[in-house]
């Protein structure tokens, strides 16, 4: 055998390739990067592997934020769920407890969203795509037999976050000291609530400014295990940016909140250890596991130099992940099974904390007691049998891998510099700059489909003529027990001390007129006091100004 | 219903306004000729409206004339809506379950006398729940997946056929 020199065996292989493949298709991935048919050391040949990737658990995180990783320990399982009432949710939460997770979420009814108690919207929209919460007494009774000291809890809680106030008024109830609580305000990003998500937005721009920094005050202080920060990158990809702008936007508005608590004299060490992120995590496989390295990356730079944190925990990008429904098809609709476990593992692959997978019955209802079973065993399969636990980071060191997280990196932070220019996020999303490059990306990508660019299965190909399998039946609440709920509601509200009430609510008046009072501590004295979800809302929407999406179309 | 028909509808009103701005003179298709006035909206609790901007996008760049919401619109405030533009084709939006008050929408339309407005509802409305629509009077229900071809023609042909409905309704007979 004659040595061959690197660049004769490349040019070898390249005339070959061209023999065989069509050199006209260009490739992009969702990011509009460019992807090779092949990567060498010429594209990535590690010398600046310390600078780049380091070790687990170390500057600059790329390959992980913890030395063990799943060695240590696995993501936490965390399935959202929300259905019908109180009693209904604590049935589902107790039977995902048992099957094998480890920490619970809650997602209110779409009224509760809005802002409005279950006595004010259309009975047949209550319970449907979420649990109806409204008073303490409902927290404890979707709560019932919950240890509140032991499993994390996390809400899909928008500012004012009354469901963190019922859990520490029930909490209260039970005698469970408030430093026991841990857990996630899972929608406390206005930003992306006032830009992508529009349901969860209520209160206006600045009274959203101002309580979240409030709610990170208050936090910090009686609930210190509790994560007040949740950055939600999942609503931008969902509505329709790319994955490298998702991140872009993410990261500035974590910037935003980082900044905002710190005017007002939090420490960035304070306060960033708490900061969590919340993400989609689509089937664009690699381009998923490059922007997670990625985002890594420019998190412990950015915490480390520009916001000035001196704790290593401040600068670990913590993040949960779901799998993206947006990828999911109504068509043939079992195929989303395999396409969750395929998001699943570039979600594991990217060395996130904890994991949400979809059921496969996502794209038509809220999941069936089936499909959330199936949800769940995708996530034991992935972790118990198929060996993908084994080693930290393991895609790390690919050619390829390495030189798209670089690439993604670059876009990300040109993206970045896009929104620093304009001012940062808070005035990007202001201006609608922010909407404005979302719907372009949205529209493209629904173009792409159109025109067949990119596949999806049984839509746009391999199209089944019988497709008409019979759908499972949708969830719906049982109106009955839905009725009856929302008449032990008006039964609670008729027999509560006024006294107590009018109290509550003059707090919380007197905490959104004084910039010295926490605004959050006066919700929580409020929910302790009987004051309801909707009254609550209302009253910081009288005081605060209400919110409106900006909607760029 | 006080919280939603109150508070929300002036402030959805002049956001209405400035979206529905946008949208016009964002137009790049040339005008067919015969435009039809579509309004698209979103009534109810949830928010999650890139199916409806994009549907909104679709039919303007197919030279239509769209009045674009954004969600939680009421359903009295749709049907002034849809007296005040004239439309000939409401498209309702729905991916949380919000096709559960259309029947609502359409008795009353009927109740203003816009009973000929032709109402498409589209997103995730599970088989099951079809002929819940379709009995109340929905023109067309269309799914995930549906091509952009497809909601252009079916809006030529419903919106041509009110129209025409219409024009020789003024005439007398």
């Amino acid at each position: 055998m004659t040595a061959v020199t690197p660049s004769a065996a490349r040019e070898r292989w390249a005339a070959d390739y061209a023999k065989q493949a069509d050199l006209d298709r260009v490739v992009r991935n969702r990011s509009g990067i460019v992807v090779e048919p092949l990567y060498t050391p010429d594209d990535w040949a590690g010398e600046r592997y310390q600078a780049d990737l380091g070790f687990p658990g170390q500057e600059p995180f790329t390959r992980g934020i913890y030395p063990s990783m799943y060695r240590g320990r696995t993501w936490t399982q965390r399935q959202l769920i929300g259905l019908g009432t109180p009693a209904d949710y604590n049935a589902r939460v107790r039977q995902i407890l048992d099957l094998g997770a480890s920490a619970i979420s809650l997602l209110p009814c779409n009224s509760g969203f809005r802002g409005l108690d279950c006595d004010e919207v259309p009975a047949p929209l209550l319970g449907t795509c979420g649990t109806v919460i409204n008073n303490v007494d409902h927290m404890d009774r979707a709560l019932d037999g919950v240890p509140l000291g032991s499993i994390s809890t996390a809400m899909n809680d928008p500012t004012p976050f009354t469901l963190l106030a019922f859990v520490l008024a029930t909490a209260h109830r039970r005698g469970v000291a408030f430093d026991q609580i841990t857990g996630t305000s899972n929608q406390s990003d206005y930003i992306s609530h006032f830009v992508a998500n529009h349901m969860f937005y209520r209160l206006s721009q600045p009274g959203s400014r101002r309580v979240l920094v409030d709610h990170v005050a208050y936090c910090r202080e009686r609930v210190p295990g509790w994560n007040p920060v949740s950055v939600v990158g999942q609503h931008m990809q969902q509505a329709g940016a790319t994955p490298a702008e998702t991140m872009a936007f993410t990261l500035a508005t974590a910037i935003q909140y980082a900044e905002d608590c710190m005017a007002r004299g939090l420490h960035p060490d304070a306060i960033l250890p708490r900061f969590t992120f919340f993400f989609d995590v689509s089937i664009s496989f690699f381009e998923e596991v490059a922007k997670f390295r990625a985002g890594r990356r420019i998190w412990a730079r950015i915490t480390r130099d520009r916001l000035g944190a001196k704790d290593p925990r401040s600068w670990r990008f913590k993040f949960h992940g779901q799998t993206s429904g947006v990828d999911l098809t109504a068509q043939q609709p079992l195929n989303n099974v395999a396409r969750v476990a395929t998001q699943a593992i570039a979600g594991i692959f990217s060395g996130l904390q904890s994991m949400h997978t979809d059921a496969y019955d996502e794209a038509i209802t809220c999941p069936t007691e089936e499909s959330a079973r199936i949800a769940v065993a995708t996530q034991n399969i992935l972790r118990e049998e198929a060996h993908l636990c084994d080693v930290i980071d393991p895609l790390g060191g690919s050619y390829y891998v390495e030189h798209l997280t670089d690439q993604m990196e670059e876009e990300i932070l040109r993206v970045m510099a896009v929104i620093e220019e304009a001012g940062g996020m808070y005035a990007a999303v202001g201006s609608g700059l922010v909407q404005g490059m979302i719907g372009r990306s949205a529209l493209a990508a629904q173009e792409r489909i159109d025109a067949g660019v990119d596949r999806v299965i049984g839509v746009n190909c391999y199209e089944s003529e019988d497709d008409n399998e019979e759908q499972p039946p949708p969830y719906r609440p049982d109106r009955e027990s839905m009725e009856a709920h929302v008449a032990a509601f008006r039964d609670f509200k008729r027999s509560r001390s006024e006294s107590e009430v009018r109290r509550g609510i003059d707090g919380l008046r007197a905490a959104a007129e004084d910039e010295s009072k926490n605004v959050f501590a006066s919700v929580v004295d409020a929910a302790t006091a009987g004051v309801t979800h909707g009254e609550i809302v209302a009253t910081l929407r009288d005081e605060l100004g209400f919110g409106n999406p900006l909607i760029v179309a | 219903m006080g919280g939603l028909d109150d508070a929300d509808r002036s402030h959805a009103y002049s956001e209405c306004e400035r979206v529905l701005a946008r949208i016009l003179t964002k137009r790049k298709a040339a005008p067919v000729d015969t435009p039809i006035r579509v309004l698209i909206t979103k009534i109810g609790l949830d928010g999650h409206d890139r199916g409806s901007r994009i549907i909104a996008a679709y039919l303007r760049d197919a030279g239509h004339e769209v009045v674009y919401t954004p969600p939680w619109q009421t359903i009295s405030g749709v049907v002034r809506l849809a007296l005040q533009e004239d439309v000939e084709v409401i498209g309702v939006s729905s991916l949380a379950t919000d096709h559960l008050i259309v029947p609502d929408l359409l008795r009353e339309l009927a109740e203003a006398g816009l009973d000929d407005v032709a109402v498409v509802v589209g997103g995730i409305v599970p088989d099951s729940e079809h002929a819940m629509l379709t009995d109340a009077g929905v023109g067309r229900i269309f799914g995930p997946g549906s091509s952009r071809d497809e909601i252009v023609d079916a809006v030529n042909q419903l919106g041509a056929a009110v129209r025409d409905r219409r024009s020789r309704a003024e005439v007398p007979a």
